[in-house]
């Protein structure tokens, strides 16, 4: 191969600068261009490409939420995993139904989506009711806003509201009391310890506070991905060091329901819950790091970023002190979902506000 | 015991309702904007397709602007003869075109995938508007088609079907709106008024490039011989800027271009389908 | 890293690994040999006009275009020979533009260079020396150095900033220069400061550099003030130079002139100091020929060397590894579609990128992650300008900034849904300059 192409080569060049035989060097360097030279493009720099791509994305954020799907397992049975199974088949196949119709490619982030739903349930859910919160998120949450990357709101929390607005009684009435010590829920498939409420609810009705140790390690009852703050934690910080998600939400979002709670507690101690307390119960540090983050229905711009974290904050705060809601990061999401191309549209205007239409 | 609450709530909203009625009623007629009759008549005869082809920006300002004379009656390209006709009868005007013509999108190259020479290859944007833009397309004619299909995305009356490379037009479906005219960024589609009698002749090639080089850059190219001019029919060819151009008006149904065609050196002039044609082969 | 001790910087940025693999090899001679191409059009501006013609003989230095206005530049012959052809060639930026080739006689004889002392000389004949040198900007834009150096009257000019930072990842000719032949750099910039009449010069070099550095703060006599700037790309970018330097922002759609900073290039630096004390024009310039390429170096290479000469002259390119050949570095060169473009007055290097580094992806929906906006260091929203680009709204573009891009690649480099953004700026770019015609 390689004395074959020094001989063409040497016969290009020859070629070339024979005045008889130059006109036939184009054809000798097209046959050469075609077998030997590099098979160059004519695109535009650059050629490099930084090691994040979609689907290291999303695998990251599967790797990231999977400590708190395996606690989840370890506080309520095998039951956790068949919820996640149910809906990975049943969002599935209502997203490859409409990549097939619509004749594009799947993406990656029905993955993530996935995943996220079940853990935002309580573990008692009936494994139909998963399936049928997974179809409504990806279709009504997703799908019809043109798939991915154009939807307004999460998909994961379309279909949990969806639930706990249509079957209120399964989906928030009844809690189980996680399974802890030795091997726990590894070794049965579920648990039929029933309460009333979670440390939110407890604290909403008598206004008695759970020990924020259990809070932290996550022996209380709860949806699924949100017991163990501790896990979850853990995989919002490698998450950022990862670079996959940003910590400006994350961190505006969690410091804001601090500030704002521990006014709230000296202001009204009855309704507001102290700060601590609210940081570590119910789903907030979920929906901070996994769901807030998203970042189709999330503002692009930093600064953007920094008030739709602030504003989350108070809005949880405000509904779960001050609505019949005893949980309130769900809806605050949902609702600032709604915002934040409002948002960026401002920090566009206030960027290039000044010098608008530098020309005619 | 509901009696009172019934009537107070029930009469409170019929106040309402009447109140606003009446306001209503009232803005009705005295804040009306006066609406030439005409303009909504020509709105209806207009197909409502808002494509923006006449150079309005929709069919209701179209139709004003045809209302108060500033456009002319045929100025509605995908209504076609029929609309202006009707325009022409509401208004009691003259239809400008000739009756027995068409106007119809005519590609002027003919490189198809084997004949278009590419350098290197292309990654990126699958658009020829930005081949062109940001590398200068990718091949060595720069002036041929690219063959991503802009002009058939862009056609809004889906009359261009990319075929081996290049755009092939329906002309039973095209309106001659313009659309792809456009969006080419070579400017290879130009809009022709044709004779429906005559052949269906087209020079396909668009480059200004001298001869030689485009021997070199391409086979099927126009090398500006002069050859159709001699042999096509008379006045309709003419070699300018390197270029053989046609002149379709100068042609009628009897005009021969067996030995233009024929004699091309290059084989660049070439019969396409008049409409008649094309629905025999559907 | 402290917050007192923190480097000057920019916001943005991107740090792609830097893979300088030719860091250690020392500025080698290419002897020219063959035939050369020497496009006419080397430069920002009105294309040379040819003074020679198909049959006359050339020697090294030698002119064979002449400028055309103001804002243009001669060119020059790099080595001795015959012109057999002036006509078309390929440019390395992708145009076919007008060039004269140069069948080599491989004597490499050269014309006389007159010699001056620059400090006899005044202010306009020393520009006078440097267009007739042929000097443009040679970090890339080509800009012709002369125009640059006659800012207009109401322009108060009074930092001078040399451009040492090389940002791009495998290019390494800039550093081996400064490394090497510091003298010339430190007297062309003395020179250039006089001529400018500033306060201030500063020399600005990535800290992954630090030899570089300090073989210039050594020489030179505390007139220039070595900065070291956090290695980032892209810390060469002018705009970005001059904020990380001065803290002063060039306005968008405006040039550092406007704020009164002029920035050159460590290259062009001593191509004007040999222009001008030697009176030799500018007729080579060092590449760094990296990646798959054999024996990679800095070598160098008279202007108007085609690629497959120098490649050849290397060892050539293994077979099968490599999958493009790009002109300058990976993150702002041109690919080159074969082996025929020459080296011209702006090519820092020339590059092979093997498979496994060429990286092109298939794209996928943009899921607003934001990246692109955290590292442009233009602060636009790349994002934003690709949909607005994409749907056609070529105003909404143009309120975006579009055109304030440098096109450094970033945004692209980041992308996770691997949207070729830069080529949708460049687009959009292109779309406003047609609209406004």
């Amino acid at each position: 191969m390689n004395r074959l192409e020094r001989l063409m080569s040497d016969i290009s060049s020859y070629t070339e600068d024979n005045p008889y035989l130059q006109h036939i060097t184009e054809v000798i360097d097209t046959v050469r261009s075609i077998v030997f030279e590099p098979g160059v493009s004519a695109d535009k720099s650059p050629f490099l490409r930084d090691y994040i791509e979609i689907k290291r994305y999303m695998f990251a954020v599967v790797l990231a939420v999977a400590p708190a799907a395996l606690a989840s397992i370890y506080f309520y049975g095998w039951r956790a995993l068949a919820m996640i199974v149910v809906s990975y088949v049943a969002g599935g196949i209502a997203e490859v139904t409409f990549t097939l119709i619509r004749k594009e490619e799947i993406t990656e982030g029905f993955l993530v989506t996935g995943i996220l739903f079940p853990l935002t349930l309580p573990p008692n859910t009936p494994l139909w009711m998963v399936a049928v919160g997974i179809i409504v998120g990806v279709i009504l949450g997703k799908e019809v806003f043109g798939g991915t990357g154009y939807n307004i709101f999460n998909p994961a929390l379309v279909g949990r509201v969806f639930l706990t607005t249509t079957f209120p009684v399964a989906t928030s009435s009844e809690w189980l009391i996680p399974m802890t010590g030795g091997w726990a829920g590894f070794k049965q498939f579920s648990v039929d310890t029933v309460t009333s409420a979670t440390p939110l609810g407890v604290f909403a009705n008598s206004g008695t506070l759970a020990p924020l140790r259990d809070l932290f390690f996550g022996n209380i009852p709860g949806c699924l991905g949100e017991s163990s703050a501790l896990l979850v934690l853990a995989g919002g910080i490698f998450m950022i060091l990862a670079r996959i998600i940003d910590w400006r939400v994350p961190v505006s979002y969690l410091g804001s329901v601090f500030l704002y709670s521990a006014l709230g507690t000296y202001l009204w101690p009855n309704q507001v819950a102290p700060p601590v307390f609210q940081l570590l119960a119910g789903g907030l540090l979920f929906g901070a790091i996994y769901m807030a983050t998203d970042p189709v229905s999330s503002p692009t711009t930093k600064e953007a970023k920094w008030v739709y974290g602030v504003f989350l904050g108070v809005m949880t705060v405000s509904i779960r002190a001050f609505s019949g809601y005893p949980e309130g990061v769900t809806y605050s999401i949902l609702l600032m979902n709604m915002f934040a191309p409002l948002f960026d549209e401002m920090v566009m205007t206030f960027r290039y506000g000044p010098i608008q239409k530098p020309y005619k | 015991m509901f009696g009172p609450v019934v009537i107070i709530s029930a009469s409170t909203m019929a106040g309402l309702g009447l109140l606003f009625a009446g306001l209503l009623g009232f803005a009705h007629t005295k804040l009306k904007v006066e609406e030439d009759p005409e303009v909504t008549e020509i709105e209806d005869i207009l197909p409502g397709l808002d494509c923006g082809a006449c150079g309005y920006p929709g069919c209701h300002q179209l139709a004003k602007g045809v209302a108060e004379g500033e456009a002319p009656p045929d100025s509605c390209v995908p209504g076609g003869e029929e609309v202006a006709e009707n325009i022409a009868d509401l208004l009691g005007l003259e239809v400008s075109s000739e009756p027995g013509r068409m106007k119809l999108a005519v590609v002027h190259c003919g490189a198809g995938n084997e004949e278009k020479k590419r350098v290197g290859q292309y990654e990126g944007v699958e658009s020829c508007r930005t081949a062109e833009l940001t590398t200068g397309g990718n091949m060595k004619c720069e002036y041929g088609c690219l063959g991503y299909g802009d002009c058939a995305r862009a056609c809004p009356f889906d009359a261009i079907e990319m075929v081996n490379g290049l755009p092939k037009i329906d002309p039973d479906a095209c309106t001659a709106c313009g659309e792809c005219v456009e969006t080419c960024p070579r400017d290879i589609i130009v809009i022709e008024e044709l004779d429906l009698e005559g052949d269906f002749v087209k020079v396909a090639c668009n480059s200004k490039d001298e001869g030689s080089a485009v021997r070199e850059k391409c086979d099927v190219g126009c090398i500006a011989c002069g050859l159709c001019e001699q042999v096509g029919p008379e006045e309709v060819f003419s070699v300018e800027g390197n270029l053989s151009r046609m002149n379709y008006s100068e042609y009628g149904e009897d005009a021969d271009f067996d030995m233009a065609i024929d004699k091309c050196p290059t084989g660049c002039i070439v019969l396409f389908p008049s409409p008649e044609e094309a629905s025999e082969t559907d | 890293m402290s917050l007192l001790t923190k480097k000057p910087s920019f916001v943005g940025g991107i740090h792609p690994a830097d893979n300088k693999l030719t860091r250690d090899s020392e500025i080698k001679d290419i002897a020219p040999s063959g035939t050369l191409v020497i496009p006419l059009s080397q430069h920002i501006g009105a294309p040379a006009k040819p003074v020679v013609e198909e049959g006359d003989n050339v020697k090294r230095g030698q002119k064979i275009g002449e400028a055309q206005g103001f804002v243009s530049s001669p060119v020059h012959a790099s080595s001795s020979g015959e012109v057999t052809k002036i006509g078309k060639f390929r440019h390395p930026s992708g145009n076919e533009v007008k060039g004269v080739k140069i069948d080599l006689d491989g004597e490499d004889k050269s014309v006389d260079f007159k010699e001056a002392d620059p400090g006899e000389l005044s202010t306009e004949e020393i520009l006078e020396r440097i267009q007739g040198a042929g000097i443009v900007g040679m970090g890339g834009a080509a800009f012709p150095t002369h125009v640059k150096l006659s800012p207009p009257e109401e322009k108060d000019i009074d930092t001078l900033v040399i451009n040492g930072a090389e940002c791009e990842p495998y290019l390494t000719s800039d550093f081996r220069l400064t490394l090497e032949e510091p003298e010339k750099i430190i007297k062309g910039t003395e020179l250039i400061a006089d001529v400018l009449e500033v306060d201030k010069v500063y020399f600005g070099i990535e800290d992954n550099k630090p030899e570089a550095a300090e073989e210039i703060r050594s020489r030179a006599s505390g007139s220039i003030e070595v900065v070291e700037l956090p290695t980032k790309y892209p810390q060469g970018w002018e705009k970005t130079l001059i904020q990380a330097l001065t803290g002063r922002e060039v306005p968008v759609d405006g040039l550092p002139l406007d704020i009164g900073v002029v920035v050159q290039n460590v290259a062009t630096v001593k191509a004007i100091w040999d222009g001008v004390r030697f009176g030799v024009p500018l007729t080579e310039r060092v590449v760094t020929a990296t990646g798959t390429i054999r024996n990679p170096g800095n070598y160098r290479v008279r202007i108007g060397t085609r690629g497959k000469e120098l490649i050849d002259q290397l060892g050539g390119l293994p077979e099968g590894r490599t999958a493009k050949l790009i002109d300058g570095g990976p993150m702002m060169g041109d690919t080159q579609p074969d082996q025929s473009t020459p080296v011209v007055k702006s090519t820092s290097g020339l590059l092979a990128l093997g498979e496994e580094a060429a990286v092109a992806r298939d794209s996928s929906p943009c899921i607003r992650c934001g990246k692109c906006v955290d590292v442009c260091p233009a602060n636009l929203l790349p994002t934003s300008i690709y949909k607005s680009v994409e749907s056609g709204d070529i105003e909404k573009a143009e309120e975006l900034n579009t055109t304030a891009c440098c096109e450094c690649g970033s945004c692209t480099y980041v992308c996770p849904s691997e949207i070729p953004l830069v080529q949708w700026i460049v687009q959009g770019k292109s779309e406003i300059e047609k609209r406004k015609e």
